[in-house]
This record gives structure tokens, C-alpha cells and sequence, in this order.
């Protein structure tokens, strides 16, 4: 475990060091791309001994679970074997990030780039930009691989932090529920930033909860680290809020002041960086919290116009085609670990709570956008997509409940 | 064995509720022919280049933009005809000005107009696509 997250903290640092750097005037080419990724190792070996690992249980093998362990690692290297020969291919990672990425590598700027491309540049922050050019500098013909191993990470993190809780047999079985998520394993193959923005944002919330069993500090920084990546990888969706109020509730009602501060410390720059970038930009700056308020403002001001009842059903309509349908074997599983949970009054209430914030924030962002947007009917694949997060959410609760009854059993 | 096989009765009840939910016999199909159309060029054509790879992902287009590429400057200007070729078709893409505009960077490229002077102007039927330099 303790290589996956070193691997997803390195891809952060060193994309935000390229991006700082270049800022200040550092241009980006290959003597200083390994510059920068020297300087993103240091950090992390010294980190490295302090990150948690893989618990030690011994267990008796079982051929149930080696069959598992063999699914999991032939899916594994299928997706490695495919991402080392594919090539960036998909229009929006065409059109945008790898085009971004190809213009940063011929003129060593961001701001360069950012002038070739006009004001479509600023969409989405430059994460995924960023490593496709650093793997162009070292001579690579594609970034591909790097989408593999976010997958495999996240594969091995997930496994990890379920296996502290479960047994092995329950935590490989989640780990090939995940696997099989609607769109993870296709995403794993494809350069979109969506599977890196599941990745570090449910992970996030999972270190959060982690930090909540076992009060050590590492798990608050870097359940918030993780979250703020999400933001620095997609800024325009805002689940990390969900993250962000599942610490402070945890924080403060343990009375973990200390954690809250280094949390902040290493969330909020995360955060800001990209919305503070494009202000600055633009000359428009516009906070997070003007930015809810207009939110609420716009569902309070179309709820007395006439049409709100009609515009409430078609979003129930279209968020039920895109959200409900396709996550219906995840929500299904959802709906029988909270019926588990209830008949045996042992609630998960901090995750579970969060997925229903979660899932609650994108239909009142569904809500917020057809109010506002004429073509919010157009994009449907796009929600369907932002909402891969839920999966491992949902699994983990799953996972955890089954094995719980299972212990109930055992009694 | 009988009390290994009610220690795992629990467990083989869950994979089963889990799978069925997960993986409906359609799904299953589809995925498995996706899944074998992706692996396949890896072992039909291993060595391929990066055009060679975009043109099996877009036979018709990517061949014409190459062709475009060798056939003008940099500082071409290049028109799309107005077109709506639906999703998923060959030519899709060519209606997808930000797109065709990508692959062609550094050329300029604008959708067709009554009042183009000097360029190239993309089009296409059934079976063929081209450009004519418009004088």
C-alpha cells in the first residue's frame, strides 16, 4: 500500500511543483522535468517509513482466495498490457488535455499554451495536462501507463483499507467489485481525468474515515491531500465539500484540533489553486462561498417561478437515465447494506451519510444546471462519468456490513 | 468438508447476489466482445505507430487529415464543410471543429462560409474526402 500512495502522492507533487514552477518563470522542458521529479522523490522517501501500510493478518490459505488474487491480477495486467500500447485517442483528452499537454512541451510554457488555446484551456485544472507532458519531455510516445497505474494503486490502496476491517476473502471479493464498477476498468484505458478524480476523492474520504478509527495523524493529511487533489484534477464538481464536512464533524467531535489544522494546511491551497489561477486570469474572483450562495439563491429563486414543478420532474426524469440506471447494481447494494445495517442497528453513520450527501449534491446540482444552463440535457454521459466516485464508496460499505454479519454469526 | 462447505455457503450466497447484480448476461456479451476488440490490435499489429493507431481508431478521417497535413503550409487556413454526419459515423469527427482543429494545429481552421477568399475547403461524399485550394 505504502508504494500506491507513494505513486498518487508523486503524481500530485510533481504536477503542482511543474505548474509552480513554470508559474515563476521556470521553463518546462526534460532537464528540468527531472529536476522537479528528483524533488518530488525526496519528500516522498522520506515520507515513505510514516504512510501506513498493508496489515499483517496471517491467514489460512484458502484456493477461494488465490482464484480471486489471480482475477485480480489478470485484470490488472490486461489493463497494463493495453494502457503500454494505447495512445490518447478519446476527442474530449484530444482536444483538450493532450492538446494542452503538446503545447506546453513545444513552448515550455503554460502561459504560452494557454494563448495558443484560447479560454478552453482553462476548463479543467492541468493534473492530467501536466503528466502527459512530463512523460513527452522524458521521450515517451504516450502517457497511457500512468492511467494503469492510478488504477492499480487505487486497486491496492482499496484492498488495503478494506482488509483492516474485513478478512482477506471479503476484501479481495470488494476489490473485484470494483473492478467491475460501472466504468473503472474502461476509464483505466482511456485519458479522461475521471478515474483520477474518483481515485483521490473517494480514497480521500476513506483515509477520513480511517483517521476516525485510528486517530493517527497521517490518515487526517492525507484523506484531505487526496481530496484536494480531486479538486486540482476537476474543480467544477463539488463533492470534495462532503469530504471536507465529514472531517470537521470527525475532527471536532473528537476534539482532533491538531489534525483539523494540518488537514486545512494541506487541503485548502489544493483547493483554491486552480479557481485562484483562472480568477487571476480572468480578473474575476468569486468565492466558495458566494459561489454556494448563488447556488441557493438560483434553486430558491426558481422555486416560485411556474415552471418549477415541471423542471423538478424532467431533472428526476433525466437523473434517474443517468445517474439511477446506470448505478443501479451499485445503488441496489447500497439499499442492502442499509437494510443490513438497520435490522442489526450497527450503522456505518459517517459513510453512509456521506453517500447520501454526495448523492444528494449532484441531483441539486442536476437541479442548479438545468436551471441555468439551456443544454444541460446534452450531458448526460458526463454526469453518468462524474459519478464514479460513489462506487467504491458503496462497495466499502457493503463489504464492511457483510463482514459484520458475518462476525454476528460467528457469535 | 461438510463444515468447510457451511463455512462458505455465506460467502458463495454473496458472490452470487453480488455478481448478478453486477454483471447482467447482456453486459456480460458486450463486454466481452469490447473487451477482446481492444486487445486484438496489440497482437495484429504490435509495433504500430502513433498515426497508424489513430487511423484503425478513425479509418476515414485520420487518413484525411493526414493527408491535409502534407498537402498544405502551417499557416493554412482550412474549411469544414457544414456538415452533420451522425455520431459514430467515419467522417463524424470532420463536423467537429475543435477536433479536426486539434489534429491540425498549427493550420487554422473555420467552418465553411459564403465569403472564404483563400484556403482549402475539406469535402467528402460516400466514398471519397479531399480538399480543393480555393484561389
Amino acid at each position: 500500500m505504502r508504494l500506491a500512495i507513494s505513486y498518487l502522492l508523486g503524481l500530485s507533487l510533481l504536477t503542482l511543483l511543474m505548474f509552480g514552477t513554470n508559474l515563476l518563470g521556470l521553463p518546462l522542458n526534460t532537464t528540468n522535468s527531472l529536476l522537479l521529479f528528483a524533488l518530488t522523490i525526496i519528500p516522498l522517501i522520506i515520507l515513505y517509513p510514516h504512510l501506513p501500510s498493508t496489515p499483517k493478518i496471517s491467514t489460512s490459505p484458502s484456493k477461494l482466495n488465490k482464484i480471486l488474487k489471480g482475477i485480480i491480477l489478470v485484470l490488472s495486467l490486461v489493463v497494463l498490457l493495453n494502457d503500454s500500447y494505447r495512445i490518447v485517442g478519446e476527442w474530449d483528452s484530444l482536444t483538450l488535455y493532450d492538446f494542452r499537454a503538446r503545447r506546453i512541451v513545444e513552448t515550455g510554457s503554460i502561459a504560452k499554451a494557454a494563448e495558443i488555446q484560447g479560454s478552453y484551456f482553462y476548463s479543467y485544472p492541468l493534473f492530467t495536462s501536466l503528466f502527459h507532458s512530463f512523460t513527452y519531455l522524458l521521450g515517451f510516445s504516450s502517457p497511457m501507463l500512468i492511467y494503469g497505474l492510478i488504477f492499480i494503486s487505487f486497486l491496492t490502496i482499496f484492498y488495503s483499507l478494506l482488509r483492516t476491517h474485513a478478512n482477506e476473502f471479503l476484501s479481495l471479493l470488494g476489490t473485484i467489485l470494483l473492478i467491475f464498477a460501472p466504468h473503472l476498468f474502461w476509464h483505466a484505458q482511456i485519458a479522461y481525468t475521471n478515474l483520477a478524480y474518483a481515485t483521490y476523492l473517494s480514497l480521500g474520504a476513506l483515509f477520513l474515515l480511517e483517521w476516525k478509527d485510528n486517530k493517527s495523524t497521517i490518515f487526517a493529511i492525507l484523506g484531505m491531500f487526496f481530496t484536494g487533489t480531486s479538486v486540482w484534477v476537476r474543480s467544477t464538481e463539488p463533492f470534495w465539500l462532503g469530504n471536507l464536512l465529514l472531517f470537521l464533524v470527525i475532527g471536532v467531535s473528537n476534539f482532533r484540533f491538531k489534525d483539523i489544522f494540518y488537514g486545512l494546511l494541506f487541503f485548502y491551497p489544493l483547493q483554491q489553486l486552480w479557481k485562484r489561477y483562472v480568477a487571476a486570469m480572468f480578473h474575476n474572483v468569486e468565492s466558495t462561498v458566494s459561489q454556494i450562495q448563488g447556488s441557493v439563491a438560483t434553486v430558491a429563486t426558481a422555486a416560485i417561478q411556474p415552471t418549477f414543478l415541471q423542471l423538478l420532474s424532467d431533472t428526476i426524469v433525466f437523473f434517474t437515465h443517468s445517474i439511477v440506471r446506470p448505478y443501479a447494481p451499485v445503488l441496489l447494494l447500497f439499499a442492502i447494506s442499509l437494510l443490513m445495517q438497520l435490522t442489526k442497528r450497527r450503522l456505518s453513520l459517517f459513510l453512509i451519510s456521506l453517500i447520501i450527501f454526495d448523492l444528494l449534491v449532484s441531483f441539486i446540482g442536476t437541479y442548479v444546471f438545468a436551471i441555468t444552463q439551456s443544454y444541460w440535457r446534452e450531458i448526460p454521459g458526463s454526469l453518468e462519468r462524474m459519478m464514479m466516485f460513489i462506487s467504491p464508496l458503496i462497495i466499502y460499505v457493503f463489504i464492511i456490513t457483510i463482514d459484520s454479519t458475518k462476525k454476528n454469526y460467528g457469535q | 468438508m461438510v463444515n468447510k462447505i457451511s463455512r462458505y455457503s455465506h460467502y458463495i450466497l454473496w458472490i452470487l447476489i453480488t455478481f448478478l447484480i453486477f454483471i447482467r448476461v447482456k453486459s456480460i456479451l458486450v463486454s466481452s466482445s469490447n473487451f477482446i476488440k481492444t486487445l486484438e490490435p496489440i497482437f495484429q499489429h504490435p509495433f504500430a505507430t502513433t498515426d497508424e493507431k489513430l487511423t484503425m481508431k478513425y479509418p476515414r478521417y485520420y487518413p484525411l487529415i493526414q493527408e491535409i497535413k502534407r498537402l498544405t503550409p502551417e499557416d493554412a487556413t482550412i474549411y469544414l464543410p457544414i456538415v452533420n454526419i451522425e455520431y459514430g459515423q467515419p467522417l463524424w469527427a470532420l463536423g467537429q471543429i475543435q477536433m479536426t482543429q486539434t489534429l491540425l494545429y498549427p493550420r487554422t481552421v473555420k467552418k465553411y462560409s459564403e465569403e472564404l477568399t483563400d484556403g482549402y475547403l475539406v469535402f467528402y461524399t460516400d466514398t471519397t474526402q479531399g480538399i480543393i485550394k480555393l484561389e
